[in-house]
Formats: C-alpha cells, sequence, structure tokens
C-alpha cells in the first residue's frame, strides 16, 4: 500500500494544502470540552447503575440473615428457650454473642463446666462432656477476641463455671488479615474484659465501629444468601422457633439447650464422598483463617498466656482441646510447609506450654494422630461428636497433660 | 416461592423510613468505611481473580493512569501494572523469576538470531529459547507427573519404586507465557517479525496482564504494534470493554458456574446415577467449558479494550462449525492457530518431498500429533492425552473421508433442507466434541482416564435413582427458576454473538435497550450466579 502510495503522488503532484495550526488557546478549548463531555457522560452513566450497588447494600441490611446489623429482638427469646431446655431454628439471624450474653445473665445458677471457641468446637454435647451441667459457649467465626470475651461473660455476672474446655484454633495466634478480619467481634465486650478481666488500660466506654461487618454489605455472595434466607424462613416469619417435632429431621440447623449445634439432617447425612469433596474443594480454595499466617505473633501468645492465668486466677480448671481437621485438608496444608508455617508452630507450642503449666490436653489437629477418619467429619474444618469421643474421655476422666503425652504423636508435622 | 418474589416483595414492604435508616446506620460518610474497604482489597491470598472486586479497581487505577500519562511512560506504566498483578500472590516470587528468566533469554536470543549470519549460529540460539522455554514448562508441569508415571510403570511389573515428588508451585500463567515468548522467536527466526530492540515492550508483550493468566496467546506481530502506539482515550472502546468484561463475567458466573454445580456432581459421583444422566452431564459438559474459557477471555478482551487495545479472539460460535476441522478452526483459536504455525507447517515443510500414500499418511500424522500435544498442554493427567488422541483421531479421519462425504450429502434426502443440514452437522460435532470432552472433564474434575472410560460403559445403564427433584432442587440448590435462567440465557448468548463481538453489537443497540441489557445481566448476576465456582477451568493451565 505504502509503495502504491508514492507511485500515484509521484504520478500526480496533489496541490500542498497548509494545515493551519489551532492554536493553543483553541486547543486547550478543545481539550476542555472533550473532557468535560466525557465527564458528563460518564457521571450520567454511573449515576444510571448506583441503584444496582444501592439496592444490594440496603437488601443486606434489612434482611440481615446474621442478625448483624438489625438489633437484638430475638436474642432474648432463644437465650431464655434455651435455659427452658428447648431446641431453636431459624438462630442463624441471631447474634450469638448476644445470645451467649443473655443466657449468662439468666442462668439461675453457675453451669459445672463451658465449651470456648469457634464453630470447630460446636458440636460438643453435654452427652460427650459427661455432665448434664455444661454449656457450649462456641461462636461461628469465632476470632480470639470472642473466645476470650465469651468467657468474661460469665464472670461479669459471677456464674464462673468450675471448668473451661478451651477449642483453641490456630488462628487466634495469627495476626494476619483474614484472623483479625473482626467481622462479628463485639468489641465493646472485649475492651472490657481487656480493662476489668485483665487490667489493661484501654478506654471501654469508645467501642471500635467494627468496619468490616458493614463490608459484608457489599459481598453478591451475602446479598444472595440474604434472598434465600428470606424465601426459607418467609413462611416462619423468619423468627427463632422452638422445635416441636423431630429434631433429628430438620432441614435447618438447630440450637440446642446446651448451645451446641445440630446441623439440618442432610448435611449430617453426607456420604464421605461427599464431605471429602467438600473438603477439598474448601482446601483448594483457602485454608479458612489460617492464610498468610507464617509466625505465631509475640502479642497473641501473650495474650493467651495471661487470659489462661486467668481463667486459672478466677478458679477454673482449665482444659484445652484441639479438634483435628479432615484428612484431606491436612494432608494438602502438610504439603505446603512454608504457606502454613505459622499453623504448624502452633501445635507443639501448645503440646509445650501445656506441659509447663500442667494442662491437660486433648485431641489434635492432625486427624490421624487421634484416629480420627474421613467419617468423622461433616466437611474439611468439623469434626462429628463421634470423632470428639475418639480422643475425649468425658470430664470426669481429664488427667493433667504429662499423663497424655505419650498419647499423641505428632509424626506428620513438616 | 421464588427469586423474582422475594425481591418484589421487598420492595412492597420497603418504605421510605428503612431506607432512611439504611442510609443514616451505614458508615458511608465515615473514612474508616473507605480505608477498610481499600484494604480488604488487597488481601494477596492466592493470584489476582478476574472476578474480584480486586481486579476491577486494578484495571479502572491502571486504566485511568495509562491514559493520563504521556505517550514514553504508557509502556513502562503497563509494565509495573503488569508485574504488580502477578506479584499480587505472595508467593510469586519464585513465580516471577521465572517470568524475567524467560523474557530475558528469549530477548536477548531473538536478538543474537536476528543480528547473526550464519545458520548454525542462528539455529543455536532458537534451540536455546526451545530448551529454556520448553523446559520450564516441562519441568513445573510434567516432573512429578513423569516421575509418577515411571514408578508406575515398573509397579506393573511388580517392582516397586518410590516416585520422588518435587514441591513445586504451580506458576501463574506458565503455559501461556512460555507460548508467547517461544512464538516470538520462531517468528523472529523465520524473519516474520523483526527482533524487538526494546526490553520495555518486549517485557510488557511476555507480561502483560489481561492475557498473562490464561490466554489469549497473543502473537508479537499483533501486540508489540499495539504498544508502540498506543491509542488515544475512545469513550466508545472502553464502555464497549467494559460491556466485554460484564458479558464475560456473565456467562461465566451465571451460565457456567450453574452447570458447574451439576456436572461436577455427576462426574465426581457417576457411580451414582443412571447412564442417561451422565450423557447428559458429558452434553452440559462440552458447552460450560465453552462459555467458561470464552467467558474468561470475554473478560481478558474488555479489559484489553478498556486499555485501547485489540487483543486475539479466542473464540467464534465454535458449535456452529459443520465439521470437526471446522469446530477446530473456531476454539480456542489462538492455541490452536500457534500449533498450526510453529507445529504443523513446520513439519508439512519438512515433508514436503513425500508423495503418494507416504505424503498423505505423513499430512496425517502431521494433523494428528497436535492434538495429543496439545492434550499434555493442558495438564499432566492420562484423561488429557486421551482428549488429545481422540481429537486428533476424529480430525484425520474427517480429512480422509472429506470427499466422500460430500458425496454422500448430495444424496443425503435430509441435506435438502439448508436449515436441516446444518442442524444435523452441528449436532454431530457436537456428539464427537462430547466424546471427546468426557476425558477432559474426568480430569478437570479430579478424576482418572478410566473414569472417562466408564461413563462410556455405563451409558445405558439404570443405576441410581434418578430422583431429578432430589438432585436439583434438594441437593444442588437448582430452582426451575435458575433452570429457566440458564436455558434463556445460553440462547441469547449464541444470538447476540451471532449478531457480532458482544462489544460492538451493544454500542449499535438503541440506548433504552442497552441499558435494559445492562440492568438484565447485572441483576441475573447478583440473583443467579455460582459465586463459589469463581475458579477458571484453564486457570489451572
Amino acid at each position: 500500500m505504502k509503495d502504491r502510495h508514492t507511485v500515484s503522488s509521484r504520478k500526480k503532484p496533489s496541490k500542498r494544502v497548509k494545515k493551519r495550526i489551532p492554536s493553543s488557546v483553541k486547543r486547550f478549548l478543545n481539550f476542555v470540552c472533550k473532557w468535560t463531555v466525557i465527564t458528563i457522560n460518564t457521571v450520567i452513566k454511573i449515576a444510571l447503575l448506583l441503584p444496582i450497588p444501592i439496592f444490594l447494600l440496603w437488601y443486606s441490611f434489612t434482611i440481615d440473615r446474621n442478625g448483624w446489623f438489625q438489633g437484638d429482638q430475638y436474642e432474648r427469646e432463644v437465650a431464655l428457650a434455651m435455659l427452658d431446655g428447648s431446641a431453636i431454628s431459624n438462630f442463624e439471624k441471631m447474634d450469638e454473642r448476644q445470645i451467649t450474653k443473655l443466657y449468662a445473665q439468666n442462668l439461675s445458677e453457675s453451669v459445672d463446666v463451658i465449651s470456648l471457641g469457634s464453630s470447630r468446637v460446636l458440636q460438643l454435647t453435654k452427652d460427650i462432656v459427661g455432665t448434664e451441667s455444661f454449656f457450649n459457649a462456641g461462636m461461628v467465626g469465632a476470632e480470639q477476641p470472642d473466645v476470650m470475651s465469651s468467657y468474661y461473660l460469665f464472670d461479669r455476672v459471677d456464674k464462673l463455671p468450675e471448668t473451661v474446655i478451651f477449642c483453641v484454633d490456630p488462628w487466634i495466634f495469627s495476626t494476619a488479615p483474614e484472623a483479625t478480619a473482626h467481622q462479628r467481634v463485639d468489641w465493646q465486650m472485649y475492651n472490657e474484659f481487656l480493662h476489668y478481666g485483665l487490667g489493661k488500660d484501654v478506654d471501654v466506654s469508645l467501642p471500635e465501629e467494627n468496619m468490616a461487618l458493614w463490608l459484608s454489605l457489599t459481598s453478591p455472595a451475602f446479598f444472595q444468601e440474604n434472598v434465600e434466607y428470606y424465601i426459607k424462613n418467609k413462611e416462619s416469619g423468619m423468627r427463632p422457633s422452638v422445635v416441636t417435632d423431630d429434631i433429628y429431621n430438620q432441614l435447618t440447623d438447630i440450637k440446642m439447650p446446651d448451645g451446641s449445634i445440630l446441623y439440618q439432617v442432610n448435611f449430617r447425612n453426607l456420604p464421605p464422598e461427599d464431605t471429602y469433596h467438600l473438603a477439598l474443594t474448601a482446601i483448594n480454595n483457602s485454608f479458612v483463617n489460617c492464610e498468610g499466617f507464617f509466625e505465631m505473633d509475640a502479642g497473641m501468645i501473650q495474650l493467651f498466656d495471661e487470659f489462661i492465668q486467668y481463667m486459672q486466677q478466677k478458679g477454673s480448671k482449665v482444659v484445652l482441646m484441639l479438634t483435628p481437621y479432615h484428612p484431606v485438608v491436612y494432608e494438602k496444608v502438610l504439603e505446603q510447609p512454608e504457606r502454613y508455617s505459622g499453623f504448624f508452630q502452633v501445635e507443639s507450642w501448645l503440646r509445650n506450654y501445656a506441659l509447663e503449666n500442667d494442662l491437660a490436653l486433648y485431641g489434635s489437629y492432625d486427624p490421624l494422630a487421634v484416629g480420627c477418619t474421613e467419617e468423622d467429619f461433616f466437611d474439611g474444618w468439623h469434626v462429628k461428636g463421634d470423632g470428639i469421643s475418639k480422643f475425649f474421655p468425658g470430664i470426669s476422666n481429664v488427667e493433667s497433660y504429662s499423663s497424655l503425652a505419650e498419647g499423641v504423636t505428632l509424626h506428620r508435622l513438616p | 416461592m421464588d427469586v423474582v418474589t422475594a425481591i418484589f416483595e421487598f420492595f412492597e414492604n420497603a418504605s421510605k423510613e428503612s431506607f432512611l435508616k439504611f442510609w443514616n446506620t451505614v458508615p458511608f460518610q465515615d473514612s474508616a468505611f473507605w480505608k477498610t474497604f481499600w484494604d480488604s482489597l488487597w488481601t494477596r491470598e492466592g493470584a489476582m481473580n478476574l472476578l474480584s472486586y480486586t481486579f476491577w479497581v486494578f484495571l479502572v487505577i491502571c486504566a485511568f493512569f495509562y491514559y493520563l500519562f504521556p505517550k514514553k511512560i504508557k509502556p513502562v506504566w503497563l509494565l509495573v501494572c503488569s508485574y504488580a498483578f502477578y506479584l499480587y500472590d505472595r508467593s510469586g516470587l519464585q513465580m516471577v523469576t521465572l517470568l524475567i528468566g524467560t523474557t530475558a533469554i528469549t530477548y536477548f536470543s531473538a536478538i543474537a538470531i536476528s543480528r547473526l549470519k550464519q545458520v548454525w549460529a542462528r539455529r543455536a540460539f532458537l534451540l536455546l529459547s526451545v530448551c529454556t522455554s520448553g523446559g520450564i514448562l516441562f519441568y513445573y508441569k510434567y516432573a512429578n507427573f513423569l516421575s509418577q508415571t515411571w514408578a508406575d510403570l515398573w509397579g506393573a511389573f511388580g517392582i516397586t519404586l518410590k516416585a520422588s515428588v518435587i514441591d513445586l508451585p504451580v506458576v501463574l500463567g506458565l503455559s501461556f507465557f512460555t507460548f508467547q515468548s517461544l512464538g516470538y522467536v520462531i517468528d523472529v527466526y523465520q524473519k516474520v517479525i523483526p527482533a524487538e530492540r526494546n526490553p520495555i515492550y518486549y517485557a510488557l508483550y511476555v507480561s502483560f496482564f489481561p492475557c498473562i493468566t490464561s490466554g489469549p496467546i497473543e502473537r508479537a506481530g499483533h501486540l508489540l504494534p499495539q504498544f508502540k502506539n498506543p491509542k488515544p482515550f475512545n469513550y466508545n472502546k472502553v464502555v464497549g470493554g467494559l460491556y466485554r468484561i460484564l458479558w464475560g463475567v456473565f456467562k461465566k458466573m451465571v451460565l457456567a458456574g450453574n452447570m458447574d454445580l451439576f456436572t461436577r456432581e455427576i462426574f465426581t459421583h457417576m457411580e451414582k446415577y443412571p447412564g442417561w444422566l451422565l450423557g447428559a452431564a458429558a452434553l452440559v459438559f462440552s458447552y460450560q467449558l465453552y462459555l467458561d474459557f470464552s467467558g474468561y477471555c470475554d473478560i481478558a478482551i474488555g479489559a484489553g479494550k478498556a486499555l485501547g487495545f485489540d487483543l486475539l479472539e479466542n473464540f467464534n460460535r465454535p458449535f456452529a462449525g459443520r465439521s470437526y476441522t471446522q469446530l477446530w478452526d473456531r476454539w480456542h483459536i489462538s492455541l490452536t492457530s500457534w500449533f498450526r504455525d510453529y507445529i504443523f507447517t513446520p513439519l508439512s515443510f519438512y515433508n514436503r518431498g513425500l508423495t503418494g500414500t507416504l505424503g498423505k499418511l505423513q499430512g496425517w500424522f502431521n494433523v494428528f500429533i497436535i492434538f495429543p500435544i496439545s492434550g499434555l498442554w493442558h495438564g499432566d493427567n492420562f484423561g488429557y492425552i486421551v482428549w488429545g488422541v481422540l481429537n486428533g483421531l476424529f480430525m484425520v479421519v474427517g480429512k480422509a473421508t472429506a470427499k466422500k462425504r460430500r458425496k454422500w450429502a448430495k444424496k443425503n434426502p435430509l441435506y435438502r433442507s439448508k436449515f436441516l443440514q446444518a442442524v444435523v452437522q452441528c449436532s454431530f460435532v457436537y456428539l464427537l466434541f462430547t466424546i471427546c470432552i468426557v476425558f477432559f472433564a474426568a480430569s478437570y474434575y479430579g478424576q482418572t482416564a478410566a473414569d472417562g472410560l466408564y461413563l462410556f460403559t455405563h451409558l445405558f445403564s439404570t443405576q441410581g435413582n434418578g430422583d431429578l427433584i432430589a438432585l436439583f432442587c434438594q441437593k444442588l440448590e437448582l430452582s426451575s427458576l435458575t433452570l429457566r435462567v440458564l436455558v434463556i440465557g445460553s440462547l441469547f448468548v449464541e444470538l447476540m454473538e451471532m449478531w457480532g463481538k458482544p462489544d460492538v453489537v451493544i454500542r449499535k443497540l438503541w440506548m433504552p435497550a442497552r441499558w435494559i441489557i445492562y440492568y438484565a445481566l447485572i441483576l441475573s448476576l447478583l440473583l443467579f450466579a455460582n459465586f463459589g465456582a469463581s475458579g477458571f477451568v484453564y486457570g489451572t493451565y
């Protein structure tokens, strides 16, 4: 094309038209006009799209399946019903921190044993523990502040338990962003605990605003959960309700009177191969709360130690428990020792700590070490009650760590 | 009650008070809220997902400064962004070393090839590039596979060998950037393009972030001139690009994402379901793979357009192909053409002297061999190789019988109607493609080639209860509305793409119609997308 053009231009020399170069003022005005039009156009388009994100946020805020934004109108009903010995459905919307607080406040007398931890301890029932006087204060998605505040909830109403089964999740020693997202933390309560419980200089009158919680409103997945929640619970008015028929045949999760969770029947009866795939998908996605956890944080270790001492000073006997992960999860984590270096430090450190402080410690993060198989899990993170029974002999048989040291061999640490 | 009713009821019950409560409670005016939001974008856990807010914010920042900077700074800025994209993954340091190493070796090799006159010296540098890029690809993708296969082979003879498994990281975009750099060096060697002297342009070509994760595999002759002559901001092109991204997200998350729920369940529990459901899953997976990968390409191409670049189109409605050759001319075009230009053409050139039956056989072999190699490229699993071998066989049989089939077609009464002919041919091609894809699907879902074979041997089995309601409604939680959205959405995608490229077509529409489509796509995303399926099938290669 270029050659052809050159040839033709030689044959017919065109008249040279002198191009008038626009003045710099004119060019500037052109530039301003062009960009003004583009900016106005863009602003109009953004304004036209804006109703969608606003609707997304408004809907999630209003339906609020986890009960994070709409206050505690139902939590009291749930706490009282549990104290009354009832199992509750539709409790997901409730604020578990609030329920535990109200439960503790309304206790007529102290319970003998409580358990602390995340959802990974919520399968611990009074039958496994071996006492009628038991309350599982585990919370879904519990982080370090939640765990410590939940013991304080019993302290502040002077209903301290004789024994605390503290299910230690590895991420409570992490300061990685995922482990400290603080989505559901009750900061006011935590600050109170730090101030009155541990004697730290914390201003209890000014709880921090939990911004991470608000961020969940921007999640399309959370929006979908809210739509599903609305559809599922429309008939029951999205209120918590006491389960009157067969509790073991419910299609929703049940909060038992002892605080433990009875998962919905379909989830409980998943065949092991489905559980395996669930676990595999989950670990391929991420190792919950342990991503970016490269080293145990010295501050968190200090806080953990102070917390244990605080419970002991208050007269509670402390039993540590480590609930295992699904075998495929643990295998996958073992394959990446650098990525999960912090995680691998936790168990050895805890065992030493238990030994030095003469604490009883049961379980292991490694399912093989405690004899748990794939059949003992609901998914990648949650062990079944039968699985817990394999390594926890019940509260009446609890002994100090030294006598259990031989029971668990951590031969699979990298 | 379904999703739509839930939304309508929400608006019915909504009041000004409830909106004001929401508006006044959510701390939009608090800078801490926006800071937390900003921080949440850069968690750096894993590679940056093209379906995440992080990528979209990253793209906006990248495009904003790109258009703001003067011409000379633009490529430097894009290079910084591309490496930032690559290093977003915390464990990306080892990966980036490979990227830099490949870039440096191929850059200097190409310059040496262009300067040297002696054939042997030019060949030596070409060999160096091929060995380096190919070696890296081979080592990181197949070292463990080969070790395991070696141990299995001995195991078959009763000799137990322990496979030495090396802890190798998954290198982001390895298969893509090695092919891209290799293609460039071969082009320079064949004097198709001159060697690029400016290392910035070349490094940008190898690492350009929209296409580094999963392609399209770009050609230097196509992309480098665009880097050298960046176009000024073009509103229509940028908006078209953003729409193309939305289009891709819709295809991936709403259509492919929900199909994935079904196919994953069937392929991972084949023994539980009757044969017809296994067949249905295989048929669905073919289309799911197309939507998944072409959806990813739409996002990559859209991101490129938002920055003013035209990336290679990777799909051209493959299932509208009337023959197997046509299908492969329209499927993963950038990879297919790469194999054509750098394997098939040289092979044909070197065997050009062969005539008669031998020449014919050699020609077929050249066609065939591309596909097992392509299978290997996809992954270290025998399923992919079987997939490649079958595709190669179908291609060869197709070529060998083309003349006879054309003769028979003239006599076929069904082919008197053009429409009927198209339906029969497209269906047949789709079926052949599906036969191959079964092994691909089995590999993708972590099964073995034997599981793929299991599907065929149990196609007529009546095992399993076949309770579709229990499967779809309870286990997969796919409502009838979602299934309708899937069917209508797929038809909509086909119709729109038949009309032209989505980003071009949308600009032709009347503005209200355009906005109806924008809203429909975004709302269907919010309501029906499978947010759990955010990984791309081709993101694993």
